[in-house]
């Protein structure tokens, strides 16, 4: 059976597992590349678009980027475009000579240490990768040896599902620390229940500095460089983050007054975003002219203080999207169904058992909002024996309405025997005319006096 | 097999291909970098005007001889396959695409006041006795009410702790303490006697036959009143309890072994060790509901709620998204949602005739038959017939002046 409600714990580590893979494969075909360029002669294509023949020239194609395509570049073109730049150079190659040679020799040692920094460094790449891959391994076994070990009780004992949520509130609660900013506390959490290979907390280390940096010290720096190290994946999710950190250093530095420097951060880091957030582009740049102390809305409230907790949520945002965690703690989309599922429009008056959450206050502001849940069938509970009434412990009623289930009136009759045992006709309330030891209770809400024989069975559909 | 069984075994498979992978690229890459390396060094070594491209050339064909980069890319392939099958088996074991989040509403009074939520975990850490990470949390979050959130608890938690130590004396002097509100006649209660038997079991267990029949002397005599039956069983143990001992320690844990100690000691379930649990659980109830309060903390209590209201919920939300309709903008759930008995709080009447709840001014009301109803719908059954009308679910005739109103009385 597929189960329905485990898909975050198990997809976070999972798609983890594979865009490292993908990384690893990704590295080793560049490196792959790399080799496969030395099967081409030196050829230079620098030069190729250079006629010239001089020494002169030749040395200095070697000190530029070699022919062989650089790891971070984009190979496979270069690596199209090689064999036909190849024919030209060959043909002047052929023509030995000794300063040709000598040169030959130099840019073939160069181009060997250039590949063995390649290797080198497709090596080291490689290494933090087979360790990320080895971690989301273990992390996706942990997860499904944790849900085997606690199945989801499906039905069977009432009290399961509290006894299976007593243990699985913690991941939901180490979840909810993490995104609230409560680092401390959520390591404390994992470390009490050992509960490291179940919880993302490694997804927010670093994260934890980019907001940091962004809600204590508004500095954009930590979170552009997340951006930097994610652009691929940002831009292929349209995320306007990094432009919205821009526009915020550019605000920045309007507010200082630096408008020289407000103008070369526009022209760099903003002119690149216009064809996507035209409209948003202006309106910042318009700021320009409408100072931090303009009263004009439309400008008054880039500058408001709120911009960096937006730009810290956004920041979250993108993180969860990237990283496969759902957009919302799980904590609340738990609580949430929950509280609809017990709220009625009667909770929180009197009445109710002081097991009922929902007599709290701070559980009822959680559940404003939140829709009614539906009853199409009575539940009526005892309010002597606090049990459910069923057709074997069916509701009967008291001459005076109260309603007591079966085993709740026999419980009150058997305490009034038991007393008037005990206090042998002094204290106590008295028996009714006519009613038989045992076969008398008094209601314990209204004091009423009943008789066995007064008490009629209700139907409750 | 289950599909979680599947997935693990694939898993395990991943785990092997991947380390493989990665120790055979490892040496591949070596492997390269020395070659490369060797053909630097001739370079370096050879005269100017050597054939340089020659040695190039030489170092692509070896290169291409040992198959270096043909090694990594197989076994590169064998990791990539592991993971594809792995995530297919997945699949089937959990929902990886659903998005739990779709009918979740906006919350108000969580993002307008974020410590509301902090209070919350950290009363239920204190609750459960994680008194550490409930103080980490009020430091974290700059909660100002850290005392009143853990006062209250700090007391209960320590007999807690104290009876699983096996010390039951503190949670017997909390008993004799609250015996008033412990009982209803003000004297020793249901609770305490079953502390006083554990005890007397574990004095059993531990001192022998000489100090618990001392220690059932010194403790039983109230509680002969109310608990003879159980008393005598408990004596019982004092000639049974060597039969459980020589088992325990003959047959180890075999399960024949106990089920048969279990059929031939009538009093195995005064014996079992699962009492400790028991008592720590019924103490911290009692105490949680002399303070008024649930004997579940409440987040527990709403998160299991939501963990079995949650499936139903995403159904709702995709039946009514088909029918273009949003479950997050419906005042009443369109379904009910069977929670179970744990979950039911208050006594709550559905008119079978108009399926609402009942409310204090439509209250149930009995008729002469013993159905129930609600008010309103008996006024809508008896319109147009004078004042009488049929009961919908029997042949007998009620009046709307014999009705009598129903009261569910509260539970607290």
């Amino acid at each position: 059976m597929v189960e329905l409600l485990e898909g975050p714990l198990l997809r976070v580590p999972f798609e983890s597992l594979k865009r490292a893979a993908k990384d690893r494969k990704a590295l080793i075909d560049e490196a792959a590349e790399c080799v496969a360029a030395l099967r081409h002669p030196l050829n230079a294509p620098p030069t190729a678009s250079v006629p010239a023949t001089a020494p002169s020239s030749r040395s200095a194609s070697v000190a530029a980027p070699s022919p062989t395509p650089a790891p971070d570049a984009a190979g496979d073109t270069e690596m199209v475009d090689a064999p036909s730049e190849l024919p030209a150079p060959n043909a002047e190659e052929q023509v030995p000579d000794a300063v040709a040679g000598s040169s030959s020799r130099e840019a073939s040692i160069e181009r060997l240490r250039l590949l063995l920094s390649q290797l080198q460094g497709a090596k080291r790449k490689l290494k933090d990768v087979s360790r990320a891959e080895a971690d989301d391994c273990q992390r996706c076994k942990a997860r499904l040896e944790y849900l085997a070990a606690s199945p989801k009780p499906t039905g069977g004992e009432p009290d399961a599902q509290l006894s299976w949520t007593r243990q699985r509130l913690d991941l939901l609660l180490v979840d909810h620390l993490l995104r609230s900013g409560y680092h401390e506390s959520a390591a404390r959490l994992v470390a009490d229940s050992k509960l490291a290979q179940l919880t993302d907390g490694h997804i927010f280390e670093g994260a934890r500095r980019v907001v940091g940096a962004l809600m204590d010290a508004h500095d954009c720096g930590p979170a552009l460089a997340w951006c930097a190290e994610n652009r691929a994946r940002l831009s292929k999710a349209k995320s306007p983050l990094e432009f919205k950190l821009r526009v915020q250093q550019f605000l920045e530095l309007v507010r200082s007054g630096d408008r020289v420097g407000a103008i070369a951060h526009a022209r760099a880091h903003l002119a690149p975003w216009a064809g996507t957030y035209m409209a948003e582009l202006q309106r910042a740049v318009a700021t320009l002219v409408f100072t931090p102390a303009t009263r004009v809305p439309a400008y008054a409230s880039l500058f408001a203080e709120g911009a960096w907790r937006s730009l810290a949520d956004l920041f979250l945002r993108d993180l969860y999207r990237l990283n496969s965690l759902t957009p919302e703690s799980l904590l609340m989309v738990y609580l949430q169904a929950g509280l609809s599922a017990l709220k009625t429009p009667l909770s929180g008056e009197a009445g109710g058992s002081r097991e009922d959450p929902l007599r709290l206050p701070a559980f009822q502001r959680l559940a404003e909002g939140l829709p009614y849940a539906k009853h199409m069938h009575s539940k009526l509970v005892c309010a002597v024996t606090k049990e459910i009434m069923t057709d074997a412990n069916p509701p009967m009623v008291l001459p005076n309405g109260m309603v007591y289930s079966q085993r709740g009136v026999e419980q009150l009759m058997a305490q009034q025997e038991a007393q008037s045992k005990a206090a042998c006709g002094g204290a106590g309330v008295a028996p009714p005319a006519g009613a038989a030891p045992g076969g008398w209770g008094v209601c314990p809400v209204t004091g009423l006096v009943f008789k066995r024989e007064e008490l009629r069975r209700a139907y409750v559909a | 097999m289950s599909a979680n069984q599947t997935a693990l075994d694939e898993v395990q498979k991943c785990i092997k291909r991947q380390k493989t992978c990665a120790s055979k690229t490892d040496a591949a890459l070596d492997s390269l970098i020395s070659m490369v390396k060797a053909a630097q060094e001739e370079l370096e070594r050879s005269a100017p005007g050597a054939d340089a491209e020659g040695t190039i050339a030489r170092l692509h064909k070896s290169i291409e001889e040992a198959g270096l980069l043909k090694d990594i890319n197989s076994s590169t392939k064998e990791f990539h396959t592991a993971i594809s099958k792995f995530g297919k088996a997945l699949e089937k074991a959990v929902d990886l695409d659903t998005d739990l989040c779709r009918c979740l509403r906006p919350c108000p009074a969580a993002s307008s006041d974020p410590s509301l939520l902090a209070r919350l975990l950290a009363e239920h850490a204190y609750r459960c006795g994680a008194f550490g990470l409930g103080d980490t949390l009020v430091g974290e979050a700059g909660l100002m009410d850290a005392d009143q959130l853990r006062a209250p608890h700090a007391a209960v938690h320590e007999v807690l702790q104290q009876i699983r130590a096996r010390n039951l004396a503190p949670a017997l002097q909390w008993a004799a303490e609250h015996r008033p509100q412990l009982s209803p006649d003000g004297g020793p209660s249901d609770f305490e006697f079953r502390l006083h038997s554990l005890q007397f079991v574990h004095t059993l267990k531990t001192q022998g036959r000489g100090a618990a029949l001392a220690y059932a002397k010194a403790h039983f005599a109230p509680h002969a009143a109310r608990h003879l039956h159980h008393i005598q069983r408990l004596m019982g143990c004092l000639i049974f309890v060597d039969r459980t001992v020589s088992t325990a320690a003959g047959g180890t844990a075999s399960t024949s072994a106990s089920t048969s100690s279990a059929a031939t000691n009538p009093y195995a379930d005064l014996l079992c060790p699962s009492g400790w649990d028991a008592a720590a659980r019924e103490f911290a109830k009692q105490a949680c509901s002399l303070f008024g309060q649930a004997s579940e903390s409440p987040l527990t209590t709403v998160v299991a709620a939501g963990g079995v209201a949650l499936p139903a919920l995403l159904k709702m939300a995709d039946k009514m998204e088909a029918q273009k309709q949003d479950l997050r903008s419906v005042d009443e759930l369109p379904v009910e949602i069977q929670l179970g008995p744990s979950f039911v709080f208050r006594s709550i009447f559905a008119c079978p005739v108009s399926r609402d709840m009942a409310r204090p001014d439509n209250p149930p009301t009995l008729l002469p038959c013993g159905h129930v109803l609600c008010q309103q719908s008996c006024a809508l059954l008896a319109r147009g017939r004078g004042r009488g009308f049929k009961c919908p679910y029997c042949p007998m005739e009620a009046r709307l002046d014999a009705l009598r109103p129903l009261t569910f009385p509260g539970l607290d």
